[in-house]
């Protein structure tokens, strides 16, 4: 059939590509993970080992940052929710007249460099930054805040980073709930507390989902903002993983703990779509 | 000469056929609906007219040129989609220029055609618009200008005027007769709609299952069904079932039907008949001519030109009667005994388990 | 009727939370003139010299013209290479649609700095670390989900019909593509293009891995620099991106609408 080899002839190059510099590269990550580094020999390829597996679980100081990371991206992903469902609320329900430019005003930091938006907040969040300024200029503190290189800083930094993909997941849930429905509820008594809490507020649940799993997927994930404003002690898994294979040079651990945030990613997505679609077959 | 031929057409999917072993000759200049519900095989078998679907067995030609395995770009047949396909990001003149400039024509001589397409729809004067801002009717007419302007020797429509509304519908159907008589090309013109095959119509293929049940005139189909389902499909029939006694047919209960056709079949077999709403007359007093049955109105509904009503025949009969809001019959009430009077040669009557 | 509107309170606190995002844009911009090398409010004087810095020093003009290229030959490459296999795709002109979609978009769901330290092992091994070739390739790697998932959705979008339109009309397969599917698709295709330079832009989980001493980005050496601490040059490098992006975003949305597309 020509339509096989015209389809095979286009997607030949991409799939080269990916398979070349992609999925190759990705699965030869896999042995690596399971060599042992030894300080000031290197990485022995005689022997087989767990446990760099092992360690991030057994390993006090790996289990901490694990728990932290997750701790973080389950308290970004719920400041998200809070700070981006009015937002969201406001651009689909508000004066139409201002929908634009505040979608623009949500998409606009987006859009922006990663790294210059980091580098904001530190401005804003060192020692001698804006934010500290201001407050000892006010006579509100004596000494500078700590709000940087701790749990504060990131928090502040992940949830500006991320809060404009969850806005916009709202925006499309809260678009597709009929008003019909919700002046059904209002005819029939409800205040408009009410009609939220029962009708909108339901209704846009799988929006909500869906934005708390892509907020939270990304904040495990990041790099750029816990390095830039977490510094090189206040550490979370991206960043260790960065360590591991550029300062320590051990890369069978730093192996090990990518393919545990990978495969976690990867599950929470997975476990999330299908759950989803089920729910979609309920409805 | 541009006459259309199938043979022995056939399309499988797997292991399902929906275009069974269909042959068709259409003539040249002949307008020919494809008529049936859907899911019949008739979008299909224009579709493989068009080169869009490949046929798993038979041939296609068109005047006598084997087409059967061309490209759909190498056949110069004129196709008029259901939603139009109107291309969006083309100027009005541009979607009619768009199968000109493919065989090479520009500049005034490509103009020239565009402009004549254009008026022979009367859009002179639209050139300049995009499809978005036209009307539903009007974008219709650019689809037709479309396919027209390159002078196709095969003319295709699929269902093009289900997307109107009724009077815009009707509208456009003369146009369209129309326009086809004006230019004269071989026409295959799918549809549901059994008006609209009827009145457009030189011939209708009324088509069921992937299968033919049906080629000829309209009057033909309309008067002289050749199957069950063809007798079922066109008009508006009540259906009921019988058999022949003394050629009449008898519906038990003591219901007896004077019918003309009936004599073409034996003692005691097992028919259908049919009896089309409009052909029954309602009247206070039987006919002396033994073809009226009494029966009683259930219920009564006023449409404007007509009035329908459901009379009950015996206890096992319904059937649903339409008669002239201005003629006999049309102020019964519920309850109303009446007479049912229906001419021998309406009612028709077909051997039961002939077909759907 | 008498269409409800958000109460006062909730609009107060969604403009607040519109401005919060935009608080770091505006300090960082504020730095970039300030006469201090830390930032106060209000500034204390205002200068240019910080812009004069950057664009004289070679460090941060190599950076931007690294970044350039990589962010224009990635998008290049990933578009044409992308929209051939969409296309494939869609038109299911293979089997397995859906497994191939996956792995177009895998690289979108595997976290960066995995596919970052995947290649830096990689390229090591087959000895070709170091260099803006191996940058590309990445660049390419990261780049194309977004090309496709764009794509895909643009061709969605169109009706099938039409392009058999221009079938029926004697055009073939490629005219019928060049002059009916791909002007169709191309505001999505613009937004995706820009989704994907500013993906390749910004990256520094994957790059930082791979780029040898002579090809830094421009977020490698921002990303580098400020583990040194505040640098107003830093400030003024990122005021010209907040200028370049406010421009880019308002000629895409002019253009394509593109907050559609986001």
């Amino acid at each position: 059939m020509t339509s096989l080899r015209t389809g095979f002839l286009l997607l030949s190059p991409l799939l080269f590509v990916l398979l070349a510099a992609f999925v190759v590269p990705l699965l030869l990550l896999v042995p690596t993970s399971f060599q042992e580094y030894r300080p000031g020999q290197g990485i022995a390829t005689d022997a087989w080992t767990a446990q760099n597996y092992a360690r991030i679980v057994a390993d006090e100081f790996y289990r901490e940052v694990v728990l932290r990371t997750i701790g973080l991206g389950a308290a970004v992903t719920l400041c998200c929710l809070v700070l981006g469902y009015p937002v969201a609320y406001l651009i689909v329900r508000g004066d139409p007249r201002w929908r634009l430019p505040l979608t623009l005003l949500v998409i606009f930091p987006l859009m922006l460099n990663l790294v210059v938006r980091s580098f904001g907040w530190i401005v804003l969040l060192t020692n001698r930054g804006v934010v500290n300024n201001l407050l000892i200029d006010l006579g509100l503190i004596e000494r500078p805040l700590r709000l940087m290189f701790n749990l504060t800083g990131l928090m502040i930094g992940l949830t500006h980073i991320y809060l404009p993909f969850m806005v916009l997941m709202l925006v499309a849930a809260l678009q597709n709930v009929p008003r019909d429905v919700e002046a059904a509820a209002a005819t029939l008594g409800s205040s408009r507390l009410h009609v939220f809490r029962a009708v909108t507020l339901p209704l846009t649940a799988p929006g909500i989902i869906a934005g708390s799993i892509l907020v939270f997927v990304l904040t495990i994930s990041a790099l750029v903002t816990p390095r830039m404003l977490g510094g090189p002690t206040y550490q979370v898994m991206a960043t260790l993983i960065y360590d591991e294979y550029m300062q320590l040079l051990d890369w069978p651990s730093g192996s090990a703990l990518s393919f545990a945030l990978a495969i976690s990613t990867i599950l929470i997505i997975w476990i999330s779509s299908r759950m989803t679609k089920r729910w979609a077959g309920l409805a | 000469m541009s006459n259309l031929s199938l043979r022995q057409l056939v399309k499988r999917y797997g292991a399902v056929s929906v275009v069974k072993n269909v042959s068709l000759e259409i003539a040249e200049g002949e307008f020919v609906s494809l008529l049936g519900p859907s899911g019949c095989g008739k979008t299909t078998i224009l579709r493989m007219v068009a080169g869009l679907v490949e046929p798993s067995d038979g041939a296609i030609t068109i005047g006598g040129r084997d087409i059967t395995r061309l490209p759909p770009n190498k056949r110069n047949v004129g196709l008029v989609f259901q939603s139009y396909a109107l291309f969006p990001h083309m100027t009005v003149f541009e979607n009619v220029a768009f199968g000109l400039r493919r065989k090479g024509e520009s500049g005034d001589a490509l103009a020239a055609r565009v402009n004549e397409a254009l008026s022979m729809v009367r859009l002179d004067g639209y050139g300049e618009r995009y499809p978005r801002q036209l009307s539903g009717g009007q974008q219709q007419r650019v689809a037709m200008a479309r396919a027209i302007a390159p002078r196709p020797s095969v003319l295709l429509f699929d269902e093009p005027l289900s997307n109107l509304d009724a009077k815009l519908r009707d509208e456009m159907q003369i146009e369209l007769k129309r326009l086809q008589r004006e230019l004269r090309i071989t026409t295959l013109f799918v549809t549901h709609d059994q008006a609209e095959a009827l009145s457009l119509s030189d011939r209708v293929c009324v088509m069921h299952d992937g299968v033919i049940q049906q080629f000829a005139a309209p009057e033909e189909i309309y008067h002289r069904p050749a199957t069950a389902f063809v007798a079922s499909f066109i008009g508006k029939p009540n259906r009921l079932a019988g058999t022949v006694k003394d050629g009449a047919v008898d519906l038990g209960d003591g219901l007896v039907l004077q019918s003309t056709g009936a004599a073409a079949f034996g003692e005691g077999t097992p028919v259908d008949i049919f009896i089309r709403q409009e052909a029954v007359t309602l009247s206070a007093t039987a006919g002396d001519d033994g073809t009226s049955v009494a029966g009683t109105v259930v219920l009564r509904s006023f449409s404007g030109a007509q009035v329908q009503y459901v009379v009950r025949l015996g206890a096992r009969f319904e059937v649903v009667v339409e008669v002239a809001s201005a003629g006999e019959g049309a102020n019964l009430a519920q309850g109303d005994e009446v007479f049912l009077t229906i001419r021998p040669q309406d009612i028709i009557v077909i051997e039961s388990g002939a077909g759907a | 009727m008498n269409e409800q509107r958000p109460a006062l309170a909730i609009s107060s606190l969604a403009l607040l939370v519109i401005l919060f995002l935009q608080i770091p844009v505006i300090v960082v911009m504020l730095a970039s003139f300030s006469e201090t090398s830390y930032l106060t409010i209000p500034p204390q004087g205002w200068t240019l010299k910080w812009f004069e810095a950057v664009l004289t020093d070679r460090i941060y003009l190599d950076a931007i013209k690294n970044s350039l290229i990589l962010a224009v030959g990635s998008t290049a490459i990933s578009m044409v290479l992308g929209v051939a296999a969409s296309y494939a795709i869609f038109r299911k002109m293979v089997p397995g649609s859906e497994a191939l979609t996956s792995l177009l978009m895998a690289p979108l769901i595997i976290p960066s700095v995995v596919i970052g330290v995947a290649l830096l092992q990689y390229f090591t091994l087959v000895g070709m670390r170091g260099s803006l070739l191996v940058l590309l390739i990445a660049h390419v790697v990261i780049t194309v989900p977004y090309i496709v998932r764009s794509a895909l959705a643009s061709l969605s979008g169109i009706d099938l019909a039409v392009e058999e339109a221009a079938r029926v009309l004697g055009a073939d397969g490629l005219t019928t593509f060049r002059l009916v599917t791909l002007p169709l698709i191309k505001p999505g295709l613009v937004a995706g293009a820009l989704f994907s330079f500013v993906t390749s832009m910004e990256n520094v989980p994957v790059t930082i891995f791979l780029a040898g001493p002579r090809d830094t980005t421009l977020p490698i050496l921002i990303f580098t620099s400020v583990e040194m601490g505040v640098n107003p040059s830093v400030a003024a490098v990122s005021t010209l991106l907040i200028i370049a992006t406010a421009v880019a975003l308002l000629a895409a949305e002019r253009w394509t609408g593109f907050h559609r597309f986001v």
